[in-house]
């Protein structure tokens, strides 16, 4: 016979068992949200070990590229606790405490040819606080040091007039490493200044400039009107329209040769011109056939598609990643919406639903999201929508904002805006934290259209 | 040593009546008894003649016929009395007969009365102690089933209390755990390049809330950076005192899915 | 242009030369002896007054076409001076007002079947650059409409949209956007 007492105690012993092994289970906690704020950086000024002075500031580009992606916030100079140009120098709890989580330290020599080696380390000071910057691991069954705490080291040997676009690519280096995405600071944007016609005879300029403004660099002047520039895929040519002749034509031209060919010179409009993901193809608008059209042409054969059939307004099209669909703007429901014409089935959607109008809408890299101008209460403003429906998030508050245009890693938007009269560029991130405004130019800027990635 | 109740209580019982009958027999002597003065008077004679006849048994011979011609006389007048005596004590005892039948008829109906008293109060014991015996009984359940109830509800309270415990116990870790999270959430910035990405950590705390560890079980190693330079970032993560709160609290998994 | 000075020129200095040669006539004396000469001088003044009727007939007649080119040239100065109608906004459709203009355009392009426009169609800096295109076509078109129903050929008429990009007036203002959502006849 089973004693039911002997039995409890040991059930109550097995309990007192299991119980330890209960407490063992990991705690789990999932965060899914983070804070709305930017990371802290510090890009300490690379120390120069030549003489002479340095042809440019590398870090003053790294500086600014990171706090302009919105993403970062970088330590400021005066702020800094030392200024170390080696891992070997630095004080990790001193950086630490500054808040910075990454610090990125350099140094620029010259070279006996004239040129100038310049070397960077990015150390993760957090990490190097826990291990002291002498972490060891196996490898081969040896144990090493493995300096974990240096995310990445690298060298290279660059011209003088390089010393820009190799901060550029330092931030692209340090902005991949700290967020897994590719950098996009060494894309450029081409864009439209519009002069004062009184003082300019070739008012209307196309011009290219790094993503920041910076080497700007015309590509062509005219008295008339200059349009809607797009890049090629591979990044060397532009399609734009252009008035020179006294009635819009459609032109790609070579960046790096400035060699052009007109393209189409069809009776009414010759519009928005934008290449295919292929590179082969470019959409565009014509009149030709008595209203506002989308169409596709091939580009080698010059062969035209027509997509659109309405008596109403279609314009601006832009391709979905795949290439398989154009988005385009339609006034077939009254006020211009954006619609999704999908070219094998010639099957039309509409896709926005929310505000008085939605115009000039172009895909995020990643496929997912749209950004359009929108109009609320006779507000333009910048703002995205999922492709796949939902509600619209307005991401500007500036004013009369038009010509967004995506960078090549999805991370920011530049668009035309008017401020204190004038046309300028602006910069938002696609979540619409972050706002920049480029420098201002001598004239109204507008049409930005951000290369893909070039190198 | 240990007394048998009930003994006790019998032999106690019986002395009684024995004392009550002995009582009511001297109560109820009748005055008649009175003439048994007369008889230490043939006690005396035995004892003379036996005194005499050692000492002086001529004496005794003139005596003796004296005494035998008194002792006629005396045996006549003893006759007599005897007779009378005899008569008497006859009358005596059919009287002290009748007395002690009705005395006896008496005792006896007494004795009925009191046997049946008796019978009665036994009965009336035995039903006591049976009605005694039958509440003890009952009580003596009842107890068991309050002790039971009583045990039931110890358990019971046991459990309770265990539950109230580790119910507690949960409550704190649930706190912990939330202090925790956004003690650590504080220090990820939200980045719309970590979309759709995710870093499992495991954490290990001292008792203290001291960061002893932090290793990557996997995900996108950006991310891991930011995560694992969260948890650094606090050194101390708030820990109970409770050891088994904090049992269930030094080991995390931390998951960041942005 | 420089016809047009060259033909100023000869509308003047012709009549004159003829006045001039109109003074010389005959003498007393010599009449006899003139008469042959007379006949001759008749004769030959017949022939050049003729020449000079002629010449001042083609003079008269250069003079007339260059006075009509002048009147032509005239009244499209005053139409080149009220060229321009105005829109509603996000609308493309001739307002009433601007009728009497377009129908004074509409009579000198009837009677001028030689004269051609341009119809430009403008809008202000609102919307995107490229919808504002097409919508600038629209209202071209709906000038170029309006001047065909008052019979105008198609021929003389060709319409091309500068959207946003050409704006009369800069700035976000009520007043520059009004000033800005235009179609304009433009001459050739």
């Amino acid at each position: 016979m089973i004693d039911i007492r002997k039995v409890a105690q040991g059930v109550v012993l097995m309990c007192g068992l299991f119980a330890p092994l209960l407490a063992n289970a990991a705690l789990e906690i999932v965060i899914t949200e983070g804070v709305d704020s930017a990371r802290p950086v510090a890009i300490v000024p690379f120390k120069w070990k030549g003489s002479g002075a340095l042809p440019g500031e590398i870090s003053d580009v790294i500086n600014a590229d990171l706090r302009r992606s919105g993403k970062f916030n970088p330590v400021n100079t005066a702020n800094m606790p030392q200024y170390p140009s080696t891992d070997s120098e630095v004080n990790y709890s001193a950086w630490a405490s500054t808040g910075a989580d990454t610090i990125v330290v350099g140094s620029i020599s010259d070279t006996p040819s004239g040129q100038y080696e310049v070397k960077f380390e990015i150390i993760d000071v957090l990490r190097a606080q826990v291990t002291n910057g002498k972490s060891k691991s196996l490898q081969n069954g040896n144990l090493v040091l493995s300096e974990d705490h240096i995310i990445d080291s690298r060298k290279a040997i660059i011209n003088a007039q390089d010393f820009r676009q190799h901060g550029h690519r330092i931030s692209d280096v340090i902005y991949e490493k700290l967020t897994g995405t590719r950098g996009a600071f060494l894309t450029r944007i081409a864009y439209v200044i519009v002069r004062d016609s009184k003082v300019y005879d070739l008012p209307f300029q196309l011009v290219i400039a790094d993503y920041d403004g910076e080497n700007e660099t015309r590509l062509l002047s005219s008295p008339e009107p200059l349009m809607s520039p797009s890049w090629s895929p591979d990044g060397e040519s532009l399609a734009y329209v252009s008035f020179e002749n006294r009635r819009p034509q459609i032109y790609i031209q070579n960046i790096y040769t400035t060699k052009r060919t007109k393209l189409t010179d069809f009776p009414g409009i010759n519009g928005s011109p934008v290449f295919s993901p292929d590179g082969k193809q470019l959409a565009m608008v014509l009149s030709k056939d008595g209203n506002s059209e989308i169409y596709t042409m091939d580009i080698a054969s010059k062969q035209l598609r027509r997509i659109t059939r309405n008596r109403n307004i279609d314009t601006e099209p832009s391709w979905t990643p795949d290439g398989k669909s154009l988005l385009f703007t339609s006034e077939r429901g009254g006020k211009p919406q954006i619609y999704r014409v999908n070219l094998e089935t010639g099957k039309i959607r509409r896709q926005t639903f929310e505000g008085e109008m939605n115009l000039g809408a172009t895909i995020a890299p990643d496929g997912q999201d749209m950004v359009l101008v929108n109009r609320t209460r006779g507000k333009y403003h910048i703002a995205k929508q999922a492709l796949e429906g939902g509600a619209i998030q307005v991401l500007t508050r500036t004013d009369l904002d038009e010509s967004p245009s995506i960078a090549p890693n999805g991370s920011m938007i530049i668009y035309s805006t008017l401020y204190n009269g004038t046309q300028v560029l602006s910069l938002v991130s696609l979540d619409g934290r972050f706002k920049a405004r480029l420098p201002a130019a001598n004239g109204q800027v507008k049409s930005p259209s951000w290369s893909p990635y070039l190198f | 040593m240990k007394f048998d109740p009930a003994l006790a209580k019998s032999f106690g019982l019986h002395s009684v009546i024995i004392a009550l009958l002995l009582i009511s027999v001297n109560f109820t002597a009748d005055p008649i008894a009175m003439p048994v003065q007369n008889v230490p008077v043939i006690e005396a004679t035995f004892i003379d003649a036996q005194a005499i006849a050692d000492k002086k048994k001529e004496d005794e011979r003139i005596l003796a016929e004296q005494k035998r011609i008194e002792d006629q006389k005396r045996a006549q007048q003893r006759k007599a009395a005897d007779a009378k005596r005899r008569a008497e004590a006859k009358r005596k005892a059919e009287k002290a007969a009748k007395d002690k039948r009705l005395k006896e008829q008496k005792r006896q109906q007494e004795l009925k009365r009191k046997a049946a008293q008796e019978a009665k109060r036994k009965r009336e014991l035995e039903e006591a102690n049976k009605r005694k015996a039958e509440a003890a009984k009952k009580q003596k359940e009842l107890d068991r089933l309050q002790e039971e109830q009583l045990e039931a509800e110890r358990r019971e309270q046991a459990a309770r209390r265990n539950q109230q415990r580790n119910q507690q116990i949960l409550n704190d870790v649930e706190r912990y755990r939330a202090e925790i999270y956004s003690r650590i959430q504080r220090h990820i910035i939200d980045d719309p390049a970590f979309k759709g990405k995710e870093c499992r950590l495991n954490i290990k705390l001292a008792s203290t809330g001291l960061v002893i560890k932090v290793s990557t079980l996997g995900g996108d190693p950006a991310l891991c950076r930011v995560a694992e330079n969260a948890v650094v970032r606090e050194e101390k993560l708030p820990v109970s005192d409770d050891p088994a709160v904090y049992e269930k609290l030094k080991n995390i998994n931390l998951t960041v899915k942005l | 242009m420089q016809l047009n000075k060259i033909m100023k020129t000869l509308v003047i200095a012709i009549p004159m030369v003829t006045m001039v040669a109109c003074k010389s006539g005959p003498t007393e004396a010599e009449l006899e002896a003139e008469r042959n000469r007379e006949a001759q001088a008749q004769q030959q003044a017949a022939a050049e007054a003729q020449a000079a009727e002629e010449a001042r007939v083609k003079v008269e007649a250069a003079a007339r076409a260059s006075r009509a080119a002048e009147i032509v040239e005239q009244e499209k100065q005053a139409l080149i001076n009220d060229q321009t109608v105005y829109f509603e906004f996000d609308r493309s459709s001739v307002k009433a007002e601007f009728y009497p203009i377009l129908d004074k355009h509409a009579a000198f392009l009837v009677k001028n079947p030689s004269q051609t426009v341009v119809i430009e169609g403008h809008c202000d800096s609102r919307g995107t650059p490229e919808y504002n295109i097409a919508l600038g076509e629209r209202r071209a078109q709906s000038v170029e409409t309006y001047l065909r129903n008052q019979g105008v050929s198609s021929s003389q008429i060709s319409v091309v949209s500068y959207g946003e990009e050409k704006p009369v007036v800069s700035g976000a203002t009520e007043y520059a956007f009004a000033q800005n959502r235009r179609g304009i006849v433009r001459y050739n």
